[in-house]
């Protein structure tokens, strides 16, 4: 009881904090700016947690859904001029329409065909994106029509009024994470990860609960993917749906730790920080490719040494502490 | 007609041009704690696979309470309270034993109890109280076959199937599961179907014995009646039939 | 360009694809192993055959042990450094620790060998068999013959020594092999430094007609993953065949349709595959 208490004041402080970022002596746009990339990092990996993590399903194409969202909500507002409110939802829908297909034709069989077909899928999205220049802007990428400062365009000059709904997706998708783990769907979803024969043999309905977790965790990444555009205000087909992101979307969750509610977000954090560092790296070496090097080199020792991530320790640690 | 809980009909199964099921017919009425024996390759688990929903057989038809479930999804047999476990536990690894039983409990609790009561009742049956919020790798290996007994029989669990469920228990940790099994059938009036191919223990739990050889049934009777049959004596001494 | 033309080219490529398809599939087959960095291999394959071209001015009699070898050997690293812990199951860790070595690999070669295209200029790599209206690379028919050798190599291998017997025990059954007295680990360890010898192959007689850099790895992938569901998740001679497919309706789709999507149907083409024949043409329905 102690160590929940103590765990969730730590959480409040971190949000109030953040929360409270732009009144801060030291903060300045770039600082703002930074937070902000990192809690849509986080909210990416959340998003991913739901299938992979929670799920069991290795999904290698989440880039899809991310740039079906940013992709969806930006050619309707620059061709059309629907405002990103209405946008959003034609992303997310979209989003949901391909996991329904992807989890349609994949989730009957077992084991790698489902992470194959997400490979096959998300390159499938990236030369059609890079292909229909008139639509998507291709290979440049497609930037919004920028209008300044708008409530109706979502837009603004200043990084600051992101802070807040970024860290609100953060935070709201966190609670999602931790109501899900208690629930019968997330139980559900445990337990297919877990077994699958099992888990037709307890009643579940394994194909459902299987598509129910994709098109929830590609619903969630497609927000995300709209909140991405508004923020940057472009997006290019190998940013949206290419294996390096694919990978990146994975990392938090792997750093932080797999299926828990805090796993991402504390990955997230940690992963900006050897971003940033990497970053700085590479700008003073120059030696191209540091960064996927650094990555790499990141998932390798994660998977060979420490595949619980760092909640697992962390948790055990917290739990042991006397009171 | 005497209502069967479980009626097979003819059914077969032939994989690729191998015939594993011919044929097979038999019925199990409700309350009966009936022994599946045969040698290994017989088709034992092709025939708990095919009743259970695993697999769908070549031919023929299965009858659960009545009604035809031959092409039922395996999951939702569950749900209608026909349960089994594996031959090689299969627990849900990451989840405590209480959520390895609510998991099922979730699916089948019939209407004006709760899962939570479900789960708490089953818990205290199989003595598994202490044990809550483990996680099956903690366990003996005994503890977890009763989680898997545990999971199958919780929430709404009319007949319960058992694969080789005492292998690799010692005599003492066997007897005190066959104990408990005989114990939901006598409590609960569960009707168990349990596979077995090891003669002396099946022949204490069960009351009537299918026997399958060569994927057909080749006698059904009282265990002592079946232990006398002249060709169940020839198949467990690997004699070749046929070979004239 | 015409479709006769098309189905040639398509043809002549796809028995490449097909080499380095089988080695894929037999990771998969025998291990459950799904290698992310496969194409890592092929692209190394292709460096070591443009220096053995550079070195010595004859590109396959030299390139082609070079590239076996030094296939081998990765390979055999790979598997003890990193796969071993993982055989009989294609888990979530598996497929993460394939990606980031070939994320890996492909860093490496790009500090090695510098991130630009690469091309042989060998003399028959220029030169042309003309039949009627249509025409080949001397180049790119070596190269199909030799993966059509190889091909027929691997399958009397696997279905005509005692080794490719124990092989094919334990991709049935890992547990009852090693009842029998086969060492799994020392059979695996064989299978996957074949498995990636038959890359490096592939990529060496490649780089004879198609130009090499380290992105190139991971963009032959998908017609690995491709060729081998359509083949049959396991099977060798699926994986030549579903190759082939592979080659032949990617130049098709380039004539006809745009150079630029001509991946675009192979996509099409697996997701048909995964719906209506997932255990693909050679495969066999599992019980489930």
């Amino acid at each position: 009881m102690m160590t929940r208490f103590s765990f969730n004041w730590i959480g409040i402080a971190c949000v109030l904090a953040v929360a409270s970022l732009p009144a801060w002596p030291f903060s300045d746009s770039y600082i703002v700016a930074a937070v902000i990339r990192t809690l849509i990092f986080i909210a990416l990996g959340q998003a991913w947690n739901v299938i992979a993590g929670i799920g069991g399903q290795l999904s290698l194409g989440h880039g899809v859904f991310f740039g079906l969202g940013a992709y969806a909500t930006a050619i309707l507002f620059n061709l059309w001029g629907v405002p990103p409110w209405i946008g959003v939802w034609a992303g997310m829908l979209a989003a949901a329409l391909v996991a329904v297909a992807i989890g349609g034709i994949t989730f009957r069989l077992r084991g790698v065909y489902f992470a194959l077909a997400t490979v096959v899928i998300s390159l499938a999205f990236e030369k059609l994106a890079r292909f229909f220049v008139d639509l998507t802007g291709g290979d440049a990428g497609f930037a919004l029509q920028f209008l300044g400062d708008s409530w109706w365009g979502l837009q603004s000059r200043e990084p600051t009024p992101f802070l807040w709904p970024a860290l609100a997706l953060v935070v709201g998708y966190y609670m999602l994470t931790r109501w899900l783990l208690r629930s019968r769907f997330g139980l559900e979803l445990q337990a297919v990860r877990d077994d699958e024969d099992a888990a037709t043999a307890a009643g579940v309905a394994v194909f459902r609960t299987k598509l129910m977790g994709l098109l929830l965790s590609a619903v969630m990444t497609a927000l995300v993917g709209t909140l991405h555009v508004q923020f940057y205000l472009t997006i290019d087909p190998g940013n949206a749906f290419g294996l390096f992101q694919a990978v990146q979307i994975q990392l938090p969750s792997l750093i932080g730790g797999l299926g828990t509610a805090i796993g991402p977000v504390l990955g997230g954090a940690v992963m900006i920080i050897a971003n940033e560092a990497t970053n700085w790296a590479s700008s003073r070496f120059d030696v191209p490719g540091l960064d996927v090097l650094a990555y790499g080199g990141l998932l390798l020792f994660i998977v060979i040494r420490a595949p619980e991530g760092l909640s697992g320790p962390l948790s055990a640690m917290l739990r042991r502490r006397p009171r | 007609m005497a209502a069967f809980l479980l009626e097979v009909a003819d059914v077969s199964k032939v994989f690729g041009g191998l015939v594993a099921l011919k044929s097979v017919s038999f019925a199990i009425e409700e309350g009966e704690v009936v022994g599946l024996i045969g040698p290994n390759g017989a088709g034992k688990s092709t025939l708990f696979e095919v009743v259970s929903g695993g697999m769908r057989p070549t031919g023929g038809t299965i009858r659960y309470q009545g009604e035809d479930i031959t092409n039922l999804p395996a999951h939702l047999r569950r749900r209608a309270g026909m349960s089994r476990t594996f031959q090689k536990i299969r627990l849900f690894n990451n989840l405590t034993v209480e959520q390895n039983l609510a998991v099922a409990a979730m699916q089948s609790t019939p209407a004006g109890r709760t899962w939570k009561s479900e789960v708490q009742s089953a818990l205290i049956r199989l003595r598994l109280t202490g044990l809550v919020d483990r996680k099956p790798s903690e366990l003996t290996l005994a503890d977890r076959k009763k989680v898997e007994i545990g999971r199958a029989i919780v929430g709404h669990c009319r007949m319960l199937m058992l694969d080789e469920s005492l292998s690799g228990l010692t005599r003492d940790e066997a007897d005190d599961l066959v104990g408990e099994i005989l114990a939901l059938n006598r409590d609960l009036g569960v009707t168990i179907l349990v596979v077995e191919h090891v003669m002396p223990v099946v022949m204490a739990m069960a009351r009537r014995l299918l026997v399958l050889d060569y994927g057909t049934i080749i006698a059904n009777g009282l265990p002592a009646e079946v232990a006398r049959n002249p060709d169940v004596i020839t198949a467990y001494l690997g004699t070749k039939k046929g070979a004239t | 360009m015409n479709l006769a033309q098309a189905l040639l080219s398509g043809l002549l490529i796809g028995g490449v694809y097909g080499l380095f398809s089988i080695g894929f599939s037999l990771a998969f087959g025998v291990m459950r192993i799904v290698n992310f960095a496969h194409g890592g291999v092929v692209m190394l394959g292709m460096y070591v055959g443009l220096y053995a071209f550079d070195a010595s001015g004859i590109d396959l009699l030299v390139s082609i042990p070079a590239a076996l070898i030094a296939g081998g050997l990765l390979g055999a690293t790979l598997y003890v450094t990193f796969y071993a812990r993982f055989v009989g199951k294609a888990t979530l860790q598996q497929l993460l620790l394939a990606i980031a070595l070939g994320l890996i690999i492909q860093v490496l070669a790009q500090m090695a060998f510098g991130p630009n295209a690469q091309s042989i200029r060998s003399a028959w790599g220029s030169q042309y068999l003309i039949i009627g209206t249509m025409f080949a690379s001397y180049a790119q028919i070596a190269a199909f013959g030799v993966a059509v050798v190889a091909t027929l190599a691997v399958e009397a291998l696997l279905h005509g020594t005692r080794w490719g017997h124990a092989v094919r025990a334990v991709a049935d059954d890992a547990e009852a092999a090693g009842i029998v007295g086969l060492d799994a680990q020392r059979i695996n360890l064989g299978a996957f430094s074949l498995s990636c010898a038959l890359a490096a192959l592939a990529g060496s007689v490649l780089v004879t007609y198609y130009p090499v850099s380290p992105p190139v790895g991971f963009g032959l992938m998908p017609i690995a993953l491709i060729a081998t569901v359509i083949g049959g998740l396991g099977s060798v001679k699926g994986a030549f065949f579903g190759g082939l497919i592979c080659g032949v309706v990617e130049q098709v789709a380039s004539t006809a349709w745009t150079p630029a999507l001509q991946d675009v149907p192979l996509y099409a083409l697996l997701l048909i595959f995964l719906a209506v024949r997932p255990f693909g043409l050679f495969g066999r329905p599992s019980a489930h």
